[in-house]
């Protein structure tokens, strides 16, 4: 053993020995050993240092290594949040199939003589304001040209064309409308048709009024039931200006129809009613 | 006479100290990562012995005296920092250092290859230590679980850490080599 001859090594050795056999046997006795305290005590702020860096480290990569969790995380939220939104919409749906048939059965206990068949929009004529309609009720269900078309609010307008499963509806601001109206608060009487200067903006003409009546901003007009198509009663619109027409004694007024056309989605066509 | 003794203590003198403090500062900056930063991260759920690298390092580097005072000192400083109880390392730390910069003086042994079998001993070596210290304090259980949980990934690290430190503490000392 060569290498117990050497006197670096034996002193290094002897030292060696004391500083494991020192703490170690203070240790177990159950003394704190002075060496142990003073590293300690040394060494703390190094190892605040470090740890402080290597918490922040670790936080960084934390971040990174959570990127997959949270892709997963996101992926199922996101097929939650589609599975609510379906909920969602049918709700709505259910809600609005609802206040539909509630419309519906409110129609038909305002107007028992009236004989209904219930129809759902299926395409518009394109262009700013709709005038014209196709519903999906034909020939097959009863429908006939000439069949008043109404909503809730009031009159819609009538059936211009029908095929097997649809038919084309006028509305009350179309040029080829006619609908004999009248104005309750005074009895003044005319006509309502469209026009095609006023058909951009949304409305209609009250015209052949005699010239001394009266007719104000706000009056409610209703149909008159004279003519083959429409029943009586049926609200049409609001007076919304009042005019003389230029080249008669007559009274001109313009009509806002109280059914906002571009929202229709479902409408009830008369199939029959009893005239008064 | 009298003069040139003087001079040659006052180098001999300045050279200890200068290995010292560097030896001094890097068992200290390693101990304080192994102890702080590898012992939180615990990368494959083990710590990899950075003083024993060091000693290995350094002894392979610098000798068997540098060897011998690292080993002791970083033994002494790991198990002041992270253990408690019944403590060997510094001396198994000091027959590392001095046995291993012993071998490893001889000329031309310097290389990177030659590096490879005293890593490889030192981490066999960290193995034993752990399998003492598993049955001094009665957690050795069961022994496959013991050696693939434990044995194997803390020498692999141990190797690991040791090829990493092999440049940064190679060109320590042959900085405190050139300034002789």
């Amino acid at each position: 053993m060569k290498i117990f001859q050497n006197k670096f090594f034996l002193i290094c050795l002897c030292v060696a020995i004391v500083l494991a056999a020192v703490p170690s046997t203070l240790s177990v006795m159950g003394f704190q050993s002075l060496s142990r305290n003073i590293v300690g005590v040394v060494t703390s702020p190094f190892r605040w240092v470090a740890t402080a860096v290597t918490g922040a480290v670790e936080g960084f990569s934390l971040y990174f290594s959570g990127v997959d969790r949270f892709y997963a995380e996101n992926e199922a939220l996101r097929e939650e949040n589609a599975a609510l939104r379906e909920q969602i919409e049918r709700a709505e749906l259910l809600e609005k199939e609802n206040e539909r048939l509630r419309a519906y059965l409110g129609m038909k206990q305002e107007h028992p003589d009236f004989t209904m068949e219930e129809a759902r929009v299926i395409s518009r004529e394109a262009g700013n304001y709709v005038t014209v309609f196709t519903l999906n009720k034909g020939t097959l269900h009863g429908i006939r040209a000439n069949m008043p078309v109404i909503v809730r609010e009031g009159l819609v307008g009538y059936v211009r064309e029908v095929g097997l499963n649809w038919c084309k509806v006028c509305t009350v601001i179309e040029t080829a409308t006619a609908v004999g109206a009248y104005v309750p608060r005074s009895g003044a009487t005319g006509i309502v048709s469209g026009d095609y200067s006023m058909k951009t903006e949304g409305v209609c003409k009250f015209s052949y009024v005699e010239g001394d009546a009266d007719i104000q901003v706000g009056d409610k007009l209703y149909s008159s039931g004279i003519g083959s198509i429409y029943p009586a009663d049926l609200l049409i619109g609001c007076v919304a200006s009042v005019g003389e027409d230029a080249y008669n004694r007559t009274v001109v007024a313009k009509i806002q129809p109280v059914v906002d056309f571009s929202a229709i989605d479902w409408a009830v066509i008369l199939t029959g009613y009893t005239q008064e | 006479m009298a003069k040139y003794v003087s001079g040659y203590r006052a180098q001999t003198r300045s050279r200890s100290i200068r290995y010292t403090v560097s030896f001094s500062l890097t068992v200290l900056l390693l101990g304080v990562l192994q102890v702080s930063v590898l012992g939180r991260l615990r990368p494959l759920g083990v710590v990899p012995d950075l003083m024993l690298c060091a000693t290995v390092a350094i002894a392979f580097f610098c000798g068997p005296h540098a060897g011998a005072i690292t080993g002791i000192g970083a033994g002494f400083l790991i198990e002041a920092m992270g253990s408690v109880g019944i403590t060997f390392l510094p001396v198994a730390y000091l027959l590392v250092g001095y046995v291993f910069g012993s071998y490893a003086k001889a000329p031309g042994r310097r290389s990177f290859l030659a590096y490879l079998p005293y890593l490889g001993i030192g981490a066999l070596l960290r193995g034993v230590i752990t399998l003492i210290y598993a049955a001094i304090h009665s957690a050795l259980g069961d022994p496959l679980r013991l050696l693939l949980r434990v044995l194997l990934p803390e020498m692999g690290l141990t190797l690991l850490c040791g090829l990493l430190l092999y440049l940064p503490l190679g060109l320590l000392c042959a900085l405190l080599e050139r300034k002789k």
